[in-house]
Parts: C-alpha cells; sequence; structure tokens
C-alpha cells in the first residue's frame, strides 16, 4: 500500500481536525439558541407583485401594503383572528391610505377574503356597529362613526379612519374594491336573507350565525332579524338544511333542547323559556324558527307570517 | 506497480473509495440526523437567565383610587393625588418604565392603545416627583415603529421628555417564571428594564374576543416575545402567570373611553363607550375586578382573575382596599 508523506498526514490531520470543531461549535451553538430568534414576531409579508389593493383618486398610499395569512393573521389583529379563522379566513390584504398634504388624515383599508360569500356574510353581520347609515356600495355595506365596512362576494371589507369627518375618503376606499350595487339584500347570492320579510326588521339586526346559534350547538349557518311592533318583538330565523329528514330532524332537537334546559311546552309550535318564547317548525328543507319573542302570540304570528309575501320559497 | 512507479493495486483502490464512501455516507446521516425540517417555528428555548426583580413600594399598603373624569390628564393627577401624589411611587433619582400598550398601529382615536394625553401626563408627574429618566417601552403585534408612531405614543412620551425603548432582538431574555406551568424557559423583552428602579403598567380598559377583557395585567402580554399566540388558547393561566412574572409598581387603567365591543382591536368610536373612569392601584388584580364592570362584566366572568387571586397577586375584594373616589368637574 502507498505510504503517506507525513506532510501530507498533517494536512489531512489538520483538515479532520478543523471539520471536528466546525461540528463541536455547531453543536454547542444550537444547545444555547439566542431567544431573540424566538422573540422577533413574524411580520406581514409584502403583499405579492401585483396585488396591492388600488389607489383611490384623492388619496395617496401611506406606504406599500401588507398580506397576512391563517398563520400570521394574529400578529395583525391578536385575538380577534379567532372570529375570521372560525369563519373561514382565507387572507387579509391591507393598505394605509392618506389624505395628500394632511398626514394626520390616514386611514387603513382592510379586505378579508374568505373562503365563501357566507363566510364573508358571516363576520360582516357579526361584527355590526351601532348607528348604521347604509351606504349603496357592494352587496352590502354601512358607516359608522369614522369607519365603514362592506361586503361582497367572499370578501369582507374594513375602513377605518384615524380622524373622523373623513367619510368620503373612508367610502373612496370602500369604493375602491367594490362596484356599486343594490343595497336589496335578496341580491345576496346567500338567498337566507331574503326570506326574512322586511317589514318590520329591526335596522343593522339581520346576522348570519355560522355556529352555535342561540346556544344549541347543532344551528349552524341561519340568518336571523330582529322585529318589533305594536304587538311585541322577537327574532325570527331560518336556515336551509340538506334534505327535509335534516330539517325535522333538527327542528325536533332544537325543541328538545329546550326543553331540556328550561322551557315549557305550549300549543305547537311554541314554547316558554325563561320568560320569552321560542318556535320552530320546518317548510321543505328550512328550519325557520323564532328566538326570544315576548308574546306566544307574537311568535305563532311571526311564524304564520312565513314565508314572506311575494317570496317564491323552494320547500 | 503501475507505470508512475506507485504500489498503488485494486485493492487499496477499492479500499480507499469504500472510505470515502463511508466517510460521505456518515456527513450524510449526520446531517440527516441534525435536519430540522420545520425551521425554528417552535419556540427554541434558551436555559432560563432572567427574572423580573420586584418594583413594588416595600412595606406599602394595598392602594385603590377611582376617578371620575372626561380629561385623562386632569384625572389622572386627580387619582395619584388620592393616593398620595406620585411621590409615594416614585423617589428622587428613580428611572422609571412605563409599560404602555402600544400593541396596534391605530390613531388614538379608536382607544385600542394607551393613549397619548395619558402617556403625557404620566411621564410628566414622574419627572415632577424627581425620577432622573423616564421610559416607555412595548413590544407590539404590529409593527413596533409604525405602533408606536401612528398611536402617537412615541410622540407624546419624547415631548415629555422620556425615551421611547422599541424592542430589539438583543434585547429579549429567557425567563422561568417559578411555578409557572406556560412561562418556562420563554423570551421575554427585558433590555429596557436595566437599570430600572419603578415600572408602571398602564393601558386601556377593552374588551377581548379570547379573554373577556384586556386590563392590566394582560398588559404585561406586550412583554413576551416568541410565537407568543400559541398562549391564546390558556389564555387565562397565562395572564395570571403574567401578573407573577412581573410584580409593578403600580397600574393605570384608562376607561375614559372603554372598548366594550370588538377587542382588542375596535375599528369604530361606536365600539367605545364613555365611562369617564381611571383606575389607580398597586394592586392589579383589584384594579381589574372594578375595571371589568366598566365593560358590564362581572369579575367572576374572567377566569384569570380568580387564578391571579389565589395565586395571591391581589384581592378581587375591592371593598377592602377602601378605593378613594373622586369626580373631577369637566
Amino acid at each position: 500500500m502507498q505510504e503517506t508523506s507525513p506532510a501530507e498526514r498533517r494536512i489531512g490531520l489538520f483538515i479532520l481536525s478543523s471539520l471536528a470543531v466546525i461540528g463541536v461549535v455547531f453543536l454547542v451553538a444550537q444547545r444555547t439558541p439566542n431567544p431573540a430568534l424566538a422573540a422577533l414576531t413574524a411580520s406581514a409579508a409584502a403583499t405579492p407583485a401585483g396585488d396591492e389593493l388600488p389607489v383611490p383618486d384623492g388619496l395617496i398610499a401611506l406606504g406599500p401594503g401588507e398580506w397576512y395569512d391563517a398563520e400570521t393573521l394574529s400578529d395583525k389583529i391578536d385575538g380577534r383572528a379567532e372570529l375570521y379563522l372560525q369563519a373561514g379566513f382565507v387572507g387579509l390584504h391591507t393598505r394605509r391610505l392618506g389624505l395628500p398634504g394632511q398626514p394626520e388624515h390616514w386611514l387603513e383599508l382592510m379586505v378579508y377574503t374568505m373562503a365563501s360569500p357566507s363566510a364573508a356574510y358571516a363576520v360582516f353581520s357579526g361584527q355590526r356597529r351601532e348607528g348604521a347609515r347604509p351606504l349603496h356600495l357592494g352587496q352590502e355595506a354601512y358607516m359608522a362613526e369614522n369607519a365603514g365596512f362592506l361586503v361582497q362576494d367572499a370578501r369582507y371589507v374594513e375602513a377605518v379612519a384615524a380622524q373622523s369627518g373623513m367619510d368620503e375618503a373612508v367610502q373612496r376606499a370602500l369604493g375602491s374594491v367594490a362596484t356599486n350595487g343594490s343595497f336589496d339584500a335578496a341580491a345576496s347570492p346567500a338567498s337566507g336573507p331574503a326570506l326574512l320579510p322586511a317589514e318590520g326588521q329591526v335596522a343593522g339586526s339581520l346576522v348570519l350565525l355560522k355556529d352555535d346559534a342561540f346556544g344549541f350547538d347543532r344551528w349552524d349557518d341561519v340568518y336571523a332579524a330582529a322585529y318589533s311592533n305594536e304587538a311585541g318583538r322577537g327574532q325570527l330565523f331560518v336556515s336551509r338544511r340538506a334534505d327535509e329528514a335534516q330539517a325535522r330532524e333538527l327542528a325536533d332537537a332544537y325543541r328538545a333542547f329546550v326543553l331540556e334546559n328550561g322551557g315549557e311546552a305550549l300549543e305547537p309550535p311554541v314554547l316558554a323559556w325563561f320568560g320569552n318564547y321560542e318556535a320552530v317548525a320546518t317548510w321543505g328543507t328550512w328550519v325557520v324558527g323564532v328566538h326570544e319573542a315576548t308574546s306566544a302570540a307574537w311568535a305563532r304570528q311571526a311564524l304564520q307570517n312565513w314565508p314572506p309575501a311575494g317570496k317564491e320559497v323552494t320547500p | 506497480m503501475n507505470v508512475h512507479g506507485s504500489e498503488f493495486n485494486r485493492r487499496d483502490f477499492v479500499r480507499r473509495v469504500g472510505m470515502a464512501g463511508g466517510a460521505t455516507l456518515a456527513a450524510g446521516a449526520l446531517t440527516w440526523w441534525r435536519h430540522d425540517a420545520d425551521g425554528p417555528g417552535a419556540p427554541m428555548r434558551a436555559a432560563a437567565d432572567f427574572t423580573f426583580p420586584d418594583y413594588r413600594v416595600s412595606g406599602q399598603a394595598p392602594l385603590l383610587s377611582r376617578v371620575l373624569s372626561d380629561n385623562r390628564a386632569v384625572g389622572l393627577r386627580k387619582a395619584m393625588e388620592l393616593l398620595g401624589g406620585m411621590g409615594a411611587f416614585v423617589r428622587r433619582g428613580d428611572c422609571v418604565l412605563l409599560k404602555v400598550n402600544a400593541a396596534f398601529a391605530l390613531p388614538p382615536l379608536l382607544c385600542a392603545t394607551t393613549h397619548p394625553d395619558l402617556v403625557s401626563a404620566l411621564v410628566r408627574l414622574c419627572f415632577d416627583a424627581g425620577a432622573r429618566e423616564v421610559r416607555i417601552t412595548d413590544h407590539p403585534i404590529n409593527d413596533p415603529a409604525s405602533c408606536f408612531r401612528l398611536t402617537g405614543i412615541a410622540a407624546a412620551a419624547e415631548a415629555a421628555g422620556a425615551s421611547v425603548w422599541l424592542p430589539e432582538a438583543r434585547a429579549f431574555r429567557s425567563i422561568r417564571v417559578p411555578g409557572a406551568r406556560l412561562l418556562r424557559d420563554w423570551p421575554v423583552l427585558a433590555g429596557p428594564f436595566a437599570g430600572v428602579d419603578r415600572v408602571i403598567g398602564v393601558g386601556p380598559v377593552k374588551d377581548h374576543q379570547r379573554a373577556g377583557a384586556s386590563l392590566s395585567l394582560k398588559n404585561w402580554y406586550g412583554l413576551l416575545g416568541g410565537r407568543r399566540n400559541v398562549f391564546h388558547q390558556e389564555i387565562d393561566t397565562i395572564v395570571s402567570e403574567l401578573g407573577q412574572m412581573i410584580r409593578p409598581t403600580l397600574v393605570i387603567l384608562d376607561g375614559v373611553q372603554s372598548m366594550i365591543h370588538n377587542g382588542p382591536t375596535g375599528g369604530s368610536v361606536s365600539d367605545l363607550k364613555p365611562t369617564r373612569t381611571l383606575i389607580v392601584s398597586n394592586d392589579p388584580v383589584a384594579a381589574d375586578t372594578l375595571a371589568a364592570g366598566l365593560l358590564g362584566r362581572a369579575p367572576s366572568s374572567l377566569g384569570y382573575l380568580a387564578l391571579a387571586a389565589a395565586a395571591r397577586l391581589g384581592t378581587m375584594d375591592v371593598a377592602s382596599l377602601k378605593p378613594r373616589q373622586a369626580e373631577v368637574a369637566p
């Protein structure tokens, strides 16, 4: 066998020793990680190229937009992320916009892309602010003080201003990501809202409850709205199920739930419950009901008035 | 012997190739063993090497004041006066750190962060009491520089003579809270606390989607590093452990406008209610218990309060502190 020279042997040992030292250094370093590696929170990713939110006329962009996905949404809105994640969140585009020459007057436009139009409507309706003033934008939209809110297709949009009195800028921002649309809820791709009568409906009370409606864990995708008239008040709700059998079974299950939790059966379909009245019935694949009515007569009448006049309902 | 005159033969060749191949395989196996496909996503926990000192005034009895006011500066001054003045908490020459809530890059109008008017008034009170230095810090959820700027906190603090300490990677240390289950070998923002004598927590009264309320104990969440949102699933426990992690000199809760809907970020002024109240106390449990009422919540509905009280971080029996109360005319 060929003999290695002393020089070659020394070079070889030096190389091997160096590699061994490097390896030991890595091992030691990995055992004592710098907490800074874990300390730095994930920052928002820059909005993908070509995917920036538009800058409306009359406003200027205050920096690049941001993009958040399901992993990083809580880095933007903290605990409120769960509201969106549970409803079916896909992504969030944000951008700050300002009025030229007025650094104190800026707003943030936030476009939440949800998994479906009903998911978008659920987060829109579930956060409806008091004192809402309807806007003719998108599927449905309104202004509250210093902010505007909109839903269209699978998108829920907020435009929040840093100062009061920026209504025009807020509406311009909303309009840049939506099309002027009918305020008629019947135009919604989700037909539930269209089947709640408009007459007597309390403005701004329409809501889509994605799950756990009224404390019943089997109630999902329930549209509800509040009603008030001389005879009393309460909530009317509707929910479409997969088939008639499921609708009937769910209605029976809700009645049983109410009775198991302190309710008392009255003349069907009404139940008394903690000083209020509940009622539930089916119409083909639809479950229709009344929640927290102030009187049994009001509950019964509300159900008899369904479906709303002029609405063609496919059972 | 080959034509070059060496004694190299096929056996030697095979042996050397085998050794080289074996070394390559060994190196590859070692690399595969040490490879972390998930990256540093999970917290890389360094051994704990830091604890917060106890910043409470030694021997001081539990104190609490509540002032009704529409003006934060005036209301705070009155609230401190009821407790004996800032001098009862800050000594001449002290370095004071104010842990504000600058979590979000939102304007002061929304009351989702510590109001700049309150920051300004508090800094001035500290200097009036003889503080040699006042620092402001937080580890925001959004970009720190944007948060301190857009909330108005940085401008207010600096105008009053305080310094803003933004979180830097090197400012984090690993902490282990004795007896804690969650806060073990977890990174916390420690750098701004170096040389600090007194710590005051100051934040708004807010609804919180997960915790029920964001008050004085939850304010310390802003000192945590790492992927701290993992604690959301055990929010009551983590908030209680935060109270064990740091014992401040004082806490101040701003309920002049309380966020009663859609917390912790809010988004519209319509999420706010003018509850016109400032609460100051050296007992964060008592302060939070009282503040819960501003949100229309029963203290018993905030799970972390009972845990904190059980851990002797304070008392939910607010009446036992004989709160000092006043109303300031607008």
